[in-house]
C-alpha cells in the first residue's frame, strides 16, 4: 500500500499541497482529477521526491518509499535528440528477459532505429511508456498518458492498464479525459485546494460526471454568469 | 542532413551508457570530424593541432548541458554517489583519451624538443572534461537543460589561454565534486 500522510508542498507563497493524505491499495488502478494547476503533477513529483516537500510522510508497503520503487511517466519527457529509440530503451534496466522489444515495437508501431529527434509527440510518449514498462515496477504513475497519442494507442493504453492491473501493479493515472479514467480506474480521487476532497469508488463512477461537474463548476458557473453580465 | 545510425561508426565503440557522447557526436558530427582530421593532419605545424584540440574539447562541453531523466540515473542506483561519479569520470576520460591521444602523440613526435607543451595542454583539457561532468551533476535536475552553466564552461575552456584562469577549472572541479556527491545522494536515495 502507498500511504501519503500530511503532505505539504509550497512554491514561494503558494501552498500547492496542503496536508494532503491518501492511501492507494495494492493491485488497484486510481485516477486523479482536478483543475489545471490543482497540483496533480506536483503530487506525483512530491511522492517521487523530485519536488521537495515541506512536511509529510510517504510509505510504500510499510517502509519509506524510495525513488527506485516506482516508475513515473511524466507529462513531458526528455530525450537526448540523437540516440535511437532502441538505444533509449536499452538504458532502462529490466528485471528479467520477459520484455520483448520487437513485440512492443510491433504493437506501438515505433521506428526504434530512428533518432528520437524525428519522433512525433505521440511516438515520444509511447517510447517513454515502453521505458516505464520495461522496468516492471510494482508502483506506476502515469501523468496524462493519453495526451498526444492517437485513437489506436489510446485504446491500446486502456487495455494495457487493465493487463498491468491483472499483473498486480498499483497504478495512479492523471487525465483530463474523464472517460479514459472511468474505463480503467477502481477509484477516482478529486484534488482541489491542495487536498483530496473526494474519492469515488467503482460503483459510484456512473454518477461521476454529475458529481464532478457539481464540484468543479459550482464556482465556475457563478463566475461565467458574472462575466457574461 | 539526416544521419542514420547505421552509418555512424562511433556506435560501435561508444557504450550506450555514454549517451552524452553518442548523441553529442552525432549531433555535431559534421563540425567535429573536420576539426579532428585537421588536428591530426596539421600536427607538424606548431600549436595548430593544440588549438584544434582545444576547439574539440570545447565542443564537448555542450554534451553535458542536458540532464538525463531520473529513471535513467536510477538505472545505476546500485552504485553509491561516489562510485557513480568515479565510474562516470573513468568512462568518459577513457573515451576522450582514446579519441584524442593520437593528436597529442603526433604533435609530440613532430615537436619532440617541446614535448611538455602538448602534455600540459592535454592535462588541462582532461581537467576540463572532469569539470564539465562534475558541473552537470552538481546542477542536476531531472530532464533539465543547464543553460546557466554555459558562462562558466566558456571561462573554464578559455583558462588554457589566460594564465590567471588556469586554477579556476581545478578549484571548480573540487567544489563541484562535493556538490555533485550531495546531489546524487539525494537522487539515488544513497
Amino acid at each position: 500500500m502507498l500511504s501519503v500522510k500530511d503532505l505539504v508542498v509550497t512554491f514561494g507563497q503558494n501552498r500547492v499541497l496542503n496536508e494532503l493524505s491518501l492511501q492507494l491499495e495494492n493491485k488497484k488502478v486510481y485516477g486523479l482529477i482536478g483543475f489545471n494547476g490543482a497540483g496533480k503533477t506536483t503530487l506525483l513529483k512530491a511522492i517521487q521526491g523530485i519536488v521537495s516537500k515541506e512536511k509529510g510522510e510517504i510509505h510504500w508497503n510499510n517502509r519509506k518509499l524510495q525513488r527506485k520503487d516506482l516508475a513515473y511517466l511524466e507529462t513531458q519527457n526528455f530525450f537526448y535528440s540523437h540516440i535511437t529509440g532502441r538505444e533509449y530503451l536499452s538504458l532502462f534496466p529490466a528485471p528479467d528477459s520477459s520484455f520483448k522489444i520487437d513485440l512492443w515495437q510491433e504493437l506501438f508501431k515505433l521506428p526504434l532505429d530512428e533518432f528520437v529527434e524525428d519522433y512525433s509527440t505521440g511516438m515520444k510518449k509511447k517510447l517513454a511508456l515502453l521505458g516505464i514498462l520495461k522496468m516492471d515496477k510494482s508502483l506506476i504513475f502515469l501523468d496524462e498518458p493519453y495526451n498526444g497519442v492517437d485513437l489506436e494507442t489510446s485504446r491500446i493504453l486502456g487495455i494495457l492498464i487493465e493487463k498491468l492491473k491483472e499483473k498486480g501493479k498499483t497504478i495512479l493515472i492523471t487525465s483530463h479525459i474523464l472517460e479514459t479514467l472511468t474505463n480503467n480506474c477502481d477509484h477516482i480521487l478529486y484534488l482541489e485546494e491542495g487536498k483530496i476532497q473526494k474519492t469515488f469508488d467503482k460503483n459510484q463512477l456512473e454518477n461521476l460526471d454529475k458529481e464532478i461537474f457539481h464540484l468543479m463548476e459550482a464556482n465556475s458557473t457563478q463566475l461565467i454568469n458574472k462575466v457574461l453580465k | 542532413m539526416k544521419i542514420r545510425v547505421s552509418k555512424i561508426p562511433e556506435s560501435k565503440f561508444i557504450p550506450i551508457t555514454n549517451f552524452e557522447w553518442r548523441s553529442g557526436l552525432r549531433k555535431n558530427f559534421y563540425a567535429i570530424l573536420p576539426i579532428y582530421l585537421l588536428a591530426l593532419s596539421l600536427s607538424f605545424f606548431p600549436y595548430v593541432s593544440l588549438l584544434l584540440l582545444w576547439v574539440f574539447s570545447f565542443f564537448l562541453s555542450s554534451f553535458y548541458m542536458e540532464c538525463e531523466p531520473l529513471d535513467i540515473l536510477l538505472a545505476r542506483s546500485e552504485d553509491s554517489a561516489q562510485s557513480f561519479i568515479k565510474e562516470k569520470l573513468r568512462e568518459h576520460l577513457q573515451l576522450y583519451i582514446f579519441i584524442t591521444f593520437p593528436i597529442v602523440l603526433l604533435y609530440g613526435i613532430f615537436h619532440f624538443g617541446s614535448f611538455w607543451i602538448p602534455l600540459v595542454v592535454y592535462l588541462l583539457s582532461l581537467i576540463n572534461i572532469c569539470y564539465f561532468i562534475l558541473s552537470k551533476y552538481a546542477s542536476y535536475e531531472p530532464n533539465m537543460i543547464l543553460k546557466a552553466n554555459t558562462v562558466l564552461h566558456v571561462m573554464v575552456s578559455f583558462g588554457i589561454f589566460l594564465p590567471f584562469l588556469l586554477p579556476l577549472s581545478l578549484i571548480l572541479c573540487i567544489r563541484n565534486y562535493f556538490i555533485s556527491i550531495e546531489k546524487l545522494k539525494y537522487y539515488l536515495d544513497a
